[in-house]
């Protein structure tokens, strides 16, 4: 008996009521050999089919399949034997049955049963250590109990993973099917999965699934999830996330859409995320939908989830706490508005050296429209320098957020932000502004900063600067007034501010610094005058001095000008022992300060040396060169021997000098 | 392990071409100080995951991740991290020694240089990286 190529059954049904018709015909004692070119049951197709009825009930038979196809699997010369089978009352009984020819199952026992009048099956498979039942009844009712089915030969069977990749668990559930309406119960326990270099992989899994899904008469799907990850790990690179998700929706699926009527998540730092959605699967968009969150704990997301991917070098770099509740929602297949709420948030950067919080506040965003965000900044602190609350408001459009000019009090004084704002472009933010401080007193910024207390005042006025995460440039001039006169910087210029090697390059100027509070302050001796400095190419790498041509001559003008011994021998002290040793021979014992003409010295840095020249240029190295040209009576000129020093031995010489400085020095 | 460090860094420094050729390479900037500094102290972390094979040494002077199943799933977001900031580092250390010696262009070729003498001084056992294929030393 032959069917047609193109003959299509309707599943196993079908292919029960074929039996039936076939073996009605034939007499009960007679062995039996049917041959079926083809059975197409939809998603299994059998080709060259040859089943085998023993000739006396209880003896072994089987079934031949030259080509079994299951969805994209294909098995060639595939064999069912029964070690006793039996028809009896239109009931065909398989016991004892092996299959060969399909890798992992191979050592499957079936055992099964199908009765030809009532269409019903019902069948065992022992195999990968558990057990499979199905049962069968009509062309409705379909029941698949599943019993401690280990995973990895069940994935085997179902598809290849790639090479390296392993998989492994328990099973235990069931599937029902009633109808149209399709029931699944699973729990998966002990599993473990891995890719090949273990960077997808997870470990000690457990997890419910109850979902429930109904074929409605048009075509569409309506469908229910519950799902519950009690424990485990999985690490999904970048990501580490552990058991405790809870997963519940409810939806449809039909014409390309997938639906999802209501959907809740929660899990660790997350109480709740609410949703609806319509998916377009063939253009990958969300086409509409809503979504709110709360109860968000930022000290275990942030980390979890958003550093890992923007900075994964930076992760154990940045601290966040607080909390945040927020909504987003789409349109027409784009997000067309969201807005956080940050509820006594904070973050800070390499311990304390930047810290900013608590922050409450709240940032909307709409498609083509203007939103305004306002937050409170409770604490901002960088290095030792803190500033007092302030607010900011900022004016947020689709890629722009501008902020109003906003107030910093710091100190006795404030940082004014005139303009400030963000615009993504290029697939990046970037911020430019201006900025100025009303006077902050000197004092109280050295003070703050643990630095020699200053006389004087702070005032900044930057008319334009630019900020990336790798950079911070100042278009126009800090000033900062000091000892009677001012140091300004320009083309000041700060790469990878928040990184490793931070990196600052800046022309600096300063005129008519008054000396004699200079030196008190560093208790360097005492100089009467006033000098001008330069520092023209400053190149500072980690904030310490890499590169710079500086050069400091005494200001123009008629002034008193008298230099302390104590202050000749810190000067000279810096050349070095040798030095100190020639001037000591010479008058300076004698007198408590000494008249001068000029002073001029230069440093040019490069490589951790500083070529120095004074007041008569440059010349050869070790030539002596007069930093102090004397004046006046008495009068002294201080010498440099050696043209060439060590930075950091210059450094470590000039912090002797003014530690020793700190003692009581009779003049 | 720290001795081993110091040594790959000077050994790589000394051995380098651009070395040979200008005589005199600066490589103590407090920029590769700093970057130096870094890079030994996150010495400890990786010496063990070098060892596992968790990690190993690429032909372009930085680490991969070559098998995070050596390593407990619950410090592999680490191991990733770390790694990320041990490669920043590098990048950063290459370019530092080219900007140091006042020539930016030869980043390239000092980090060509470091990537071979990291291998070379790699001690048997880690793994490294030929013509595109992890190969243990």
């Amino acid at each position: 008996m032959k069917f047609g190529r193109n003959a299509h059954l309707s599943g196993l049904a079908g292919f029960v009521v074929f039996l039936s018709i076939a073996v009605w015909t034939v007499p009960a004692l007679a062995s039996l050999a049917i041959k079926l070119a083809e059975l197409d049951t939809g998603d299994v197709v059998l080709q060259q089919v040859e089943l085998t009825l023993p000739a006396q009930d209880g003896r072994s038979g089987g079934v031949k399949i030259g080509r079994l196809k299951f969805g994209e699997h294909v098995w060639t010369s595939v064999a069912l034997h029964c070690d006793q089978m039996r028809l009896a009352d239109g009931v065909l009984q398989c016991r004892g049955g092996q299959l060969r020819g399909i890798e992992g199952l191979e050592s499957a026992k079936l055992t099964f049963a199908v009765d030809m009048a009532r269409q019903s099956l019902t069948g065992e498979v022992v195999v990968a250590g558990g057990v499979v039942a199905v049962r069968q009844s009509g062309k409705h009712r379909l029941t698949i109990d599943i019993g401690s089915l280990r995973m990895a030969p069940l994935v085997d069977l179902i598809g290849r993973l790639p090479v390296g990749a392993q998989v492994s668990g328990l099973l235990n559930g069931q599937v029902e099917r009633l109808g149209r309406r399709w029931s699944v119960r699973l729990n998966a326990s002990e599993m473990a999965f891995s890719d090949e270099t273990g960077m997808r992989a997870a470990e000690g899994l457990a997890l419910d699934v109850n979902a429930r899904a109904e074929m409605l008469p048009d075509a569409n799907v309506r469908w229910q999830l519950k799902s519950n990850w009690t424990s485990g790990d999985v690490f999904w690179n970048p990501v580490l996330l552990s058991g405790g998700w809870k997963f519940d929706a409810t939806g449809g699926f039909g014409n390309g859409l997938l639906r999802i009527a209501s959907a809740n998540l929660s899990g660790p730092g997350l109480d709740k995320v609410e949703g609806s959605a319509e998916f377009d699967l063939a253009r990958r968009t969300v086409t509409s939908g809503e979504l709110a969150f709360n109860g968000a704990e930022l000290a275990l997301l942030v980390p979890q989830f958003v550093l890992p991917l923007l900075v994964p070098e930076q992760v154990e770099r940045w601290q966040v706490a607080g909390g945040a509740s927020g909504h987003l929602s789409w349109d027409d297949g784009m997000l067309q508005a969201a807005n956080l709420e940050l509820a006594d948030v904070g973050f800070s950067y390499l311990g304390q050296r930047f810290r900013v919080g608590p922050i409450r506040g709240e940032l909307p965003w709409r498609r083509g429209a203007a939103t305004r965000w306002s937050i409170e900044v409770d604490g901002l602190r960088w290095q030792s320098l803190s500033f007092a609350p302030f607010t900011l408001v900022a004016d947020a459009t689709e890629r722009r957020v501008a902020l109003r000019p906003a107030r910093l009090p710091l100190l006795d004084g404030a940082l004014v932000i005139d303009a400030l704002s963000f615009e993504h472009a290029g697939a990046r933010w970037q911020g430019s502004g201006s900025l100025y401080a009303e006077p902050i007193s000197l004092m109280a910024l050295t003070d703050a900063l643990s630095l020699p207390s200053m006389q004087g005042t702070v005032s900044i006025a930057v008319p334009g600067f630019s900020v990336t995460p790798e950079h911070i440039g100042l278009d126009g001039t800090l000033v900062i007034s000091v000892f009677d006169g001012y140091v300004q910087a320009t083309r000041l210029s700060v790469a990878d501010p928040f990184g490793l090697l931070p990196r600052l390059t800046a022309d600096v100027s300063a005129e008519h610094l008054d000396l004699a509070q200079l030196t008190q302050t560093f208790s360097f001796g005492s100089v009467s005058g006033f000098i001008d400095a330069n520092v023209d190419d400053l190149v500072m790498a980690r904030w310490k001095p890499v590169r710079f041509d500086a050069n400091v001559r005494s200001s123009a003008g008629d002034y008193e000008r008298r230099i302390s011994q104590r202050a000749v021998e810190n000067i000279t002290a810096l050349g070095g022992a040798g030095a100190m040793a020639a001037i000591q021979r010479s008058v300076l014992g004698l007198f408590s300060d000494f008249g001068y003409r000029e002073i001029g010295l230069s440093c040019q840095l490069r490589g951790n040396v500083c070529q120095m020249a004074g007041l008569d240029g440059a010349g050869a190295d070790d030539v002596p060169f007069k930093l102090v040209a004397g004046g006046g009576i008495p009068a002294l000129d201080v010498i440099g021997y050696n043209r060439r020093v060590d930075w950091a031995e210059l450094i470590e010489r000039l912090q002797r000098a003014i530690a020793d400085g700190a003692e009581p020095i009779v003049n | 392990m720290k001795p081993i460090f110091t040594a790959f860094v000077i050994a790589a420094c000394l051995m380098s071409p651009v070395v040979q050729a200008q005589g005199n390479l600066e490589i103590n900037t407090p920029g590769i100080s700093a970057i130096k500094s870094s890079m030994q102290s996150r010495h400890a972390q990786l010496a063990p995951l070098y060892a596992s094979g968790a990690v190993g040494l690429t032909a372009q002077g930085t680490l991969a991740v070559r098998d995070a199943k050596a390593v407990p799933l619950a410090q592999r977001a680490s191991l990733n991290a770390l790694v990320a900031a041990e490669n920043a580092d590098r990048t950063k250390l290459y370019k530092e020694i080219a900007n140091a010696n006042g020539h930016p262009e030869w980043a390239s070729q000092v980090q060509k240089t470091f990537a071979q003498r990291w291998i070379d001084k790699a001690p048997s056992g880690w793994y490294i990286e030929q013509g595109g294929n992890w190969k243990q030393k």
